[in-house]
């Protein structure tokens, strides 16, 4: 437990500056938050009006005062565009890029140990080879191409599943975004299952255990697995809390309603307060996953706890 | 937990049958009508409505006192007849009698005059004040100085009055914005009412559902003066135009605009059971120059632009969606002239009046564009156009609102620009592109000032005769033309794909003019 | 410490770096020779041309304002390599003087750096390269600088790791007691040990870093049109995905055919220099 508070004390801090630096960016960057909302006319004593209203032509650093006051208080502010609390907006989208998330994670996980395993059975056979170009390539095609491809395939030529847009659990529209998104995870948690089952499987324990001859399968679920768990673990956290932020790429591809499009969205608009929330939870999402990682190391490694 | 089981629930409760195409719709009856739009609406306040997703939703859910028909002809909506009195000033009105919220609320003219005083009202901070800014005593409003807007007057539930500071003939065409819709009183207490997810209003639909960036659903009002046929709008929020087509080819849409890229293909094979038809948009795109900068305060440069670049060649090869302008008025507007003739291209006469104008060997500017704006690929045609006169230009996309200031005050020197029709009146198109009052923010991004013109367009807003003044804007356009503060593009046309099962469908020329209440599913 | 010429002769022998190579080569050559090599001007507009398919004089088609697509890629190749190249050399530098500032002289210096490291690592990638690139408006140079900015966070940790580890190497803390000056022993002891990672860190980072800046391009906010950037390419192509796939496809393939070649390099000199690197981050 002590472990854990530590973390979270470290992650403070941590926020803190991540706030900080998305305040600084965004003031420092050209484009006026006012004129995105005025429209195509406006009259200039509207636009100063709208300045004011959203605090605009208060110093920089009042505005940074008023930001973290309201963060202590867990008030993520108003959004510019949609004039609504900029919690709800997050929270609204949020469940959609969890369901995307969610699936892309279980895909990866699935077949990324899968396709480890294969290979790591017959090291350097046909099917080893394959599985390690086949990564490589993963990791390599941009996040937009496999998107593309696999709409276009499957949502315009083939006409199997539709190539965009949510409906609510309807998983035909989730199959492809997971599928694209997922890519790039599999592709580097099969290496890592490889690698590690093969650094494992050359220890003696394991040996030990074939000799007494212990079926195939249990010595690899039992010990390989175990063993590997860790690295598979670093992976899938790492990813699973970037996913969490909103894949912008995919769900612009897509068009899923996430979190990662009311990123672009709020970017593009210069929505401040938007752009700060997300950011800021974003962050916090990613700090937690990576903390329940760590705390799952301390479970799966006694050696880790005690350093 | 509890705050993430909310969302959770919301996700789940709008499945729905929103996913198969041709099924009888999971609640009975046939399924919705499918429309789509490219963003989701940030807000329904129809007070800060300025972009077109809203624009539409707004104007299905709460329209206002007039509307435009097909034909682009005033008539009736929440105001069933109207008159004008003989100094021009003075607007009365007699609402619709029986015409009622979709909560029951009975429509009153108090309630029309709150809800105009709440887009002039300082805490709204609504961007578009403009549209009642010329009433009687609505400044004094807006600058917190009266209690009300004098100009606006309720004598009874059913007679509206407004008097307006000086005739204006465009002042009914604005009332048909959706800024202009009629709240009821549940949106008028306070801020904290103010629609937002949330709109009732008196018109044809109500909003039955909303998943934000994914669809909105909505359902008929029964009440309404004019009920839907069908019973079900469904409009899915799709962001690239080439989603919109794939659902539309995989039987989840009913009506959708084709992209530009897919015209030449559906012209050629239209996809099965369905029709296209074309619509011209009110509107022009144009690339402004702005006469606040040397080379361009001279005419002779400004006509040589437009003679260089070949813009029947660009409107051909975007495959017919636009026709060439001849002036800033679209086809479709009283004072559009199709007989005017557009500037020939004639890149000789170009380089004989550059040289006239002392460029003999050209000079270089930059044009400013839209990030992301799909016309910027005409650009680079216009750009080795002009490269062929001499004249070297660098293309530089901006930001929008960084553009959009960057042009306001005078700082650039071309730009890439597009004008849309709030109202379907010439005048929305001159005065705010062309009066001399528009420098800066108003709209008149060239900087063009002439004082002949800014008479001739003062004049044909204060003339009730609707001859007179489309002869004048037929003028004003006439010398602007020849004056040539743009060089002149196109007027973008609409090409849709509509289900042959749909009947009663006909594209409207304005973008919140179709309310779908003549739309109905042929049943199979 | 293994003797240069095996591993040298290892990585010879090793399938994927002999194909890595071949392929960034290959595409290094070509982005050098793309003037030679393209027949026609990859700016230059022919709206009579319009959509052709590939074939005869265009292999690889035209796109929707008559544009050479082949030439257009090749050039492309030079902004891709140019970009990733350039922003990964500016990230390495900053990051292995960061590092080794935090590993060799610890202490406060090490402290400020390795939370701005985690304050890096901790933000959202994307987001940030996405603020900043909209920021100063997608010009090459904005991108070259966001993406060089943003990307020393792992060579940072991975130098400091190293530096960490020599320092504490006999000689080296026999020098240091005996008093002899810092510099001499950064760049004759401590640099060079750290070598071989920082040579993997930058080729990965190279691939990173076009992957970046191809899905920036994607998005509307790298490179801007004219600019042949395979980002925008394929970006354009999207909207002609149906009607001419091509334009889309070519650009994507040209950037996963560079990227996982750039990989492929990465990964055989990862085995052979420095294989305690693997399963950090790049």
């Amino acid at each position: 437990m002590r472990f854990v508070a530590r973390r979270l004390l470290a992650a403070a801090p941590l926020l803190f500056g991540v706030a900080a630096l998305t305040f600084l960016l965004l003031r420092v960057l050209p484009g006026d938050p006012a004129l995105a909302m005025a429209g195509e006319r406006y009259d200039p004593a509207t636009l100063a009006r709208i300045r004011a209203e959203l605090g605009l032509d208060e110093p920089r650093l009042a505005q940074f005062g008023r930001f973290v006051a309201r963060l202590a208080r867990g008030d993520l502010g108003v959004s510019f565009a949609y004039r609504e609390p900029v919690t709800r907006l997050i929270l609204s989208r949020f469940p959609h890029t969890l369901l995307l998330a969610s699936g892309a994670i279980a895909i990866a996980v699935v077949s990324g140990v899968l396709l480890g395993g294969l290979a790591a059975r017959r090291p350097g056979s046909l099917a080893d080879r394959a599985v390690s170009v086949g990564s490589l390539l993963g990791v390599s095609v941009p996040v937009f191409t496999t998107g593309l491809l696999l709409a276009f395939l499957f949502g315009v030529l083939l006409k199997l599943l539709p190539p965009s847009g949510s409906s609510g659990w309807d998983p035909r529209y989730l199959v492809l975004p997971a599928l694209t998104l997922s890519t790039q995870s599999t592709a580097l948690i099969a290496r890592v299952t490889r690698a590690s089952l093969l650094e494992v499987a050359g220890k003696d324990f394991v040996r030990t255990a074939r000799a007494k001859g212990l079926a195939e399968r249990r010595v690899f679920l039992r010990h390989l697995l175990a063993n590997a768990a860790i690295p598979i673990v670093t992976v899938v956290g790492a990813d699973f809390g970037s996913y969490l932020g909103g894949s912008i790429l995919t769900e612009s591809v897509f068009g899923w309603p996430g979190v990662g499009r009311l990123t672009l969205a709020a970017i593009t608009r210069r929505d401040f307060p938007l752009i700060q929330g997300i950011v800021l939870f974003m962050a916090a999402l990613f700090i937690a996953v990576n903390l329940a990682v760590d705390c799952l190391y301390a479970a799966l490694n006694p050696r880790v706890r005690a350093s | 937990m509890l705050v993430l089981a909310l969302p959770l629930a919301a996700v789940g409760g709008c499945g729905g049958c929103g996913g198969c195409g041709g099924c009888g719709g999971g609640r009975g009856g046939p399924a919705p009508i499918r429309i789509a739009i490219e963003a989701d609406p940030t807000s329904l306040d129809p007070a800060l409505s300025v972009d077109v997703g809203s624009g539409r939703i707004i104007a299905l859910v709460a329209p206002g006192l007039v509307r435009f028909d097909r034909d682009l002809r005033l008539s009736p909506a929440l105001a069933a007849s109207w008159t004008i009195d003989e100094d021009g000033r003075t607007h009365r009105f007699t609402l619709r009698s029986g015409a009622h919220f979709s909560d029951g609320s009975p429509v009153t003219a108090s309630l029309v005059k709150k809800s105009f005083e709440r887009v002039l009202d300082p805490r709204t901070r609504s961007p578009r004040d403009w549209l009642f800014l010329r009433i009687e005593g609505a400044r004094a409003f807006r600058d917190g100085t009266a209690p009300d807007v004098a100009g606006i007057e309720a004598p009874d539930d059913e007679h509206l009055v407004i008097r307006l500071e000086a005739p204006f003939a465009p002042f009914l065409s604005m009332l048909a914005m959706p800024q202009a819709a009629v709240l009821p009183a549940s949106h008028l207490a306070g801020p904290a009412d103010a629609p937002g997810e949330r709109l009732e209003g008196a018109g044809p639909w109500r909003v039955a559902s909303w998943s934000r960036d994914n669809r909105l659903l909505l359902e008929a009002n029964g009440a309404a003066w004019r009920p839907p046929h069908a019973d079900r709008l469904e409009v899915r929020i799709l962001p690239q135009p080439g989603m919109q087509m794939t659902d539309f080819e995989a039987g989840r849409l009913d009506i959708v605009q084709v992209p530009q890229a897919d015209l030449a293909r559906v012209r050629a094979a239209p996809p099965a059971a369905s029709r296209l038809v074309s619509s011209p948009d009110l509107a022009v795109y144009y690339v402004g120059l702005s006469n606040l900068h040397a080379p361009f305060r001279d005419a002779r440069v400004r006509r040589a632009m437009n003679l260089a670049v070949n813009v029947e060649a660009l409107v051909t090869a975007f495959e017919g969606a636009g026709v060439r302008a001849r002036g800033a008025i679209p086809p479709g507007l009283g004072g559009h002239d199709p007989a005017r003739a557009p500037y020939p291209f004639r890149p000789d006469s170009a380089r004989a009046l550059l040289a006239e104008a002392g460029f003999p060997s050209g000079f270089a500017f930059t044009i400013l564009e839209r990030e992301g704006s799909r016309f910027g690929r005409a650009l680079l045609a216009i750009q080795s156009d002009l490269a062929a006169v001499g004249v070297r230009v660098a293309i530089e996309p901006r930001e929008w609102s960084a553009l959009k200031e960057t042009i306001d005050n005078g700082r650039a020197e071309a730009f890439l620009a597009d004008w849309y029709a709030d109202y379907p009146d010439a005048e929305n198109f001159l005065y705010p592109l062309f009066h001399s009052r528009n420098i800066g923010g108003g709209g008149n991004r060239a900087a063009y000032s002439n004082a002949a013109v800014d008479s001739l367009i003062e004049a044909a807003q204060r003339d009730p005769d609707v001859a007179r003044r489309e002869a004048l804007y037929r003028e004003i356009d006439a010398r602007v033309h020849a004056d040539a503060p743009w060089i002149y593009l196109w007027h973008p046309v609409n090409f849709l794909l509509v289900r042959d099962d749909l009947e009663g469908f006909e594209p409207h020329p304005l973008f919140y003019g179709e309310d779908y209440t003549g739309v109905s599913r042929r049943a199979p | 410490m293994r003797p240069a010429a095996s591993r040298s002769r290892r990585l010879a022998a090793d399938p994927g770096f002999v194909a890595g190579a071949l392929l960034v080569g290959g595409v290094v050559l070509a982005a050098l020779l793309a003037p030679a090599l393209s027949r026609w001007d990859p700016l230059g507009v022919d709206l009579g041309r319009r959509l052709l398919p590939p074939g005869g004089a265009h292999p690889l088609g035209t796109d929707d304002l008559g544009r050479d697509v082949l030439s257009r890629l090749l050039h492309g190749a030079r902004l891709s390599l140019a970009i990733g190249f350039s922003a990964r050399i500016l990230s390495t530098a900053i990051g292995v003087f960061l590092g080794v500032l935090a590993g060799y002289f610890r202490g406060g210096a090490d402290a400020v750096i390795m939370r701005a490291t985690d304050l890096l690592l901790a933000f959202p990638s994307l987001l940030l390269l996405i603020a900043v690139a909209a920021a100063f408006g997608g010009s090459l140079a904005a991108v070259f600088l966001t993406l060089g900015l943003a990307g020393w966070g792992g060579t940072a940790r991975l130098v400091r790791s190293q530096v960490l580890v020599v320092r504490e190497e006999e000689y080296v803390a026999a020098a240091r007691a005996l008093g002899l000056p810092n510099a001499r022993l950064l760049f004759r002891h401590v640099l060079p040990n750290c070598l071989g990672p920082v040579v993997v860190s930058f080729t990965l980072g190279v691939a990173t870093a076009i992957l970046a800046e191809a899905s920036l391009s994607f998005l509307g906010l790298g490179a801007q049109p004219p600019a042949p950037s395979w980002g925008s390419m394929a970006q354009h192509g999207v909207d002609y995905l149906v009607s001419a796939p091509w334009l889309a496809l070519a650009p994507a393939a040209a950037i996963a055919v560079v990227v996982f070649g750039w990989n492929l390099l990465g990964d055989a000199l990862q085995t052979a220099i420095a294989p305690e690197t693997r399963g950090t981050a790049a």
